[in-house]
């Protein structure tokens, strides 16, 4: 049985705009979450990641950023369309946000228990009391693997990992549909990491949540997610399950590329591949595919023409390799 | 779940933040020393009535001229003036008005300043602009020499002292509260708290301003020192509260004639001055120190 669609993101672009320049972050991408499914969103930093999911929870800097077009839907209402009300019910209650950085954004004024208590004042629409938030309060910090007791202390007096437990607990508190996770790990060491990911994948089966897992390390995905998306400039350049992207033979040459600059534990080698170049400014993105000046297998229709989506069952590719086997 | 009921806490006492901000601040003895003065300026000044009529405070009594202190071995302790008039009693009466003058107009200017500067800060663009250039001119004119300005526009008494005073440290609180929301407003908490679902006024209420609080005590404390400090200056050059009403630089500006001959006269109202002033920017330390939760062990 497939689960229903949960949240479905159609030709989004999302761009900045200055005086200066306009930057082009996202460039119409397309995908799909089911309920309780994890889609991992994986790519160089600068692709567009952040502000995809930005975006989704409408929290772009109102002054530069735009959404020129697209639509998001989410349980068959299209967010780019909410009012105030039901921007702020959806924020937070229906879809929550895990940022990167667990040393600041947590309030560094605020007990940590208030901090989460806060989360279910704002979407306590069961009418619960005081009394019972409480309650609701201990059990996450329990849920997240931290003594309720600890609830009084401030952010300065817990650990990254801790604090990142922390902001994990506030952001399921009101179990969301969704859990948007913007590079969890990232500013955590190697062993909180995993605790981290444990934790999370822990809580996603227990709380039925779907996950957007936005990170650029492809151990994570291989981890943690069902799907996977490979962003580059600002496009969806390879959509598939974890496995199409670790294991068929098809892959975009990014995708190639990012996957030979890992290194193999079973193999010595001086140095490790790496993709020559760097990711096109997005202010000026060049003509064709984005990523030919760094590809390989540079053909002269790729600096002319976009490439098509080349399709094998659910697996999804944007390059002319393979675009013209199957037309 | 089990497993949450078993090592469920007691219940920790909920202390209100009013109280753990006072078991910090009492940790420290400069903050207490200075809460100690303030306090015994401050009940003299309530009580004022107890010890002396407000009459006696201006009635002049040409027999009892340049009696010396007597430090509580007689009816003037701090002895009397050039026109027989008890110095305690000038001295308890001219607390009410420096005190009431150093917290009204800081008070006033910090509420004034702080919404400029909010505002300012939340706006931007031209709305910003106008402001902090308005900010610039008023900063840029020394504070005792705008004082003065409206003063000799308005006239002396303590109402114009007072205006005067608050324009002259808008600036100051305006550009404070700038700074502080413009960092703020950046912060990756912030957002998060937009994530969640709060709305703008409950970010104000809930993020903004309790982060933004202590720089803000911190420089009401210096600044309301500061007031008393230039109130006392106004009266001196003859600007603030006009003779023979009771006010510390009033009285040290009558008492510079007989300096030499009956110093006590210019160090009674001169210590006040100080020990106020003091007593008000070691408090304001404690505060800051007591309501940063960076700083408690």
């Amino acid at each position: 049985m497939v689960a229903k669609e949960l949240l479905r993101v159609e030709d989004l672009y999302v761009m900045y705009k200055t005086d200066m320049e306009e930057v082009h972050a996202v460039n119409g991408i397309s995908f799909t979450i089911r309920e309780q499914e994890t889609l991992g969103l994986v790519g160089e930093t600068g692709a567009g990641k952040t502000s995809t999911a930005l975006a989704i929870l409408r929290l772009l800097p109102d002054r530069t950023g735009r959404i020129p077009s697209g639509n998001i839907w989410f349980q068959g209402k299209n967010i780019l369309e909410m009012d105030h009300e039901e921007l702020r019910r959806l924020r937070g209650g229906d879809i929550a946000m895990i940022f990167q950085d667990p040393m600041t954004s947590l309030n560094p004024v605020i007990p940590v228990g208030q901090q989460i208590a806060e989360a279910l004042l704002l979407h306590n629409e069961e009418g619960l009391t005081r009394e019972q938030i409480e309650d609701r309060v201990d059990e996450t910090l329990e849920l997240v693997g931290i003594p309720s007791s600890r609830k009084n202390e401030y952010p300065h007096q817990f650990s990254g990992g801790m604090k990142q437990r922390v902001v994990i607990a506030i952001a399921l508190s009101c179990n969301p549909r969704l859990l948007i996770a913007d590079e969890p790990t990232t500013a955590l060491d190697v062993t909180i990491q995993a605790q981290v990911l444990a934790l999370i994948n822990e809580l996603k089966e227990k709380l039925k949540t779907a996950v957007l897992m936005i990170t650029h390390d492809l151990g994570i995905i291989a981890e943690t997610c069902d799907k996977v998306a490979v962003m580059y400039a600002g496009e969806i350049i390879e959509y598939g399950t974890v496995e199409d992207i670790f294991e068929a033979d098809k892959h975009h040459p990014y995708t190639v590329g990012l996957f030979g600059a890992i290194p193999k534990i079973h193999e010595e080698t001086d140095r490790l591949e790496q993709i020559e170049g760097l990711m096109p400014d997005p202010t000026d993105l060049p003509p064709g595919c984005k990523f030919h000046p760094r590809c390989k297998h540079c053909m002269p229709v790729c600096r002319e023409k976009e490439p098509p989506v080349f399709q094998e069952g659910d697996h999804l590719l944007k390059c002319h390799l393979f675009g013209n086997s199957s037309g | 779940m089990t497993r949450v009921e078993a090592i469920k806490p007691k219940r920790r006492k909920k202390q209100s933040q009013i109280a753990l901000v006072w078991h910090q601040y009492k940790k420290s003895k400069t903050a207490m020393f200075g809460l100690g003065v303030l306090s015994v300026f401050v009940l003299l000044a309530v009580f004022a009535g107890f010890f002396a009529s407000p009459e006696s405070v201006i009635a002049t009594n040409q027999k009892a001229r340049f009696i010396p202190p007597s430090w509580g071995r007689g009816p003037h302790i701090f002895g009397t003036d050039e026109y027989g008039r008890d110095v305690f009693a000038r001295i308890i009466y001219g607390s009410r008005v420096s005190l009431s003058i150093g917290i009204i107009s800081t008070s006033c200017a910090a509420v004034i300043g702080g919404l400029l500067g909010a505002a300012a800060a939340y706006y931007g663009g031209t709305f910003d602009s106008i402001v902090m250039r308005f900010m610039d001119v008023i900063s840029s004119i020394p504070q005792i020499l705008l004082a003065m300005a409206v003063v000799a526009a308005l006239g002396a008494n303590m109402t114009n002292l007072l205006i005067a005073l608050t324009v002259s440290s808008i600036a100051t609180y305006a550009r404070l509260v700038r700074s502080t929301v413009l960092t703020l407003v950046e912060q990756d908490f912030i957002e998060a708290a937009r994530a969640c679902g709060s709305s703008d006024l409950r970010i104000i209420v809930k993020h903004i301003i309790p982060n933004s609080l202590s720089p803000i005590i911190c420089q009401m404390a210096f600044s309301s020192s500061g007031m008393i400090l230039t109130a006392a200056s106004m009266s001196y050059l003859g600007l603030g509260i006009q003779p023979p009403n009771p006010e510390w630089g009033s009285m040290l500006a009558s008492a510079k004639t007989y300096m030499w001959t009956y110093p006590y006269l210019i160090t009674v109202p001169g210590v006040c001055i100080v020990l106020a002033a003091l007593s008000i920017t070691l408090i304001g330390d404690g505060i800051r120190d007591a309501v940063d939760p960076r700083l408690k062990d």
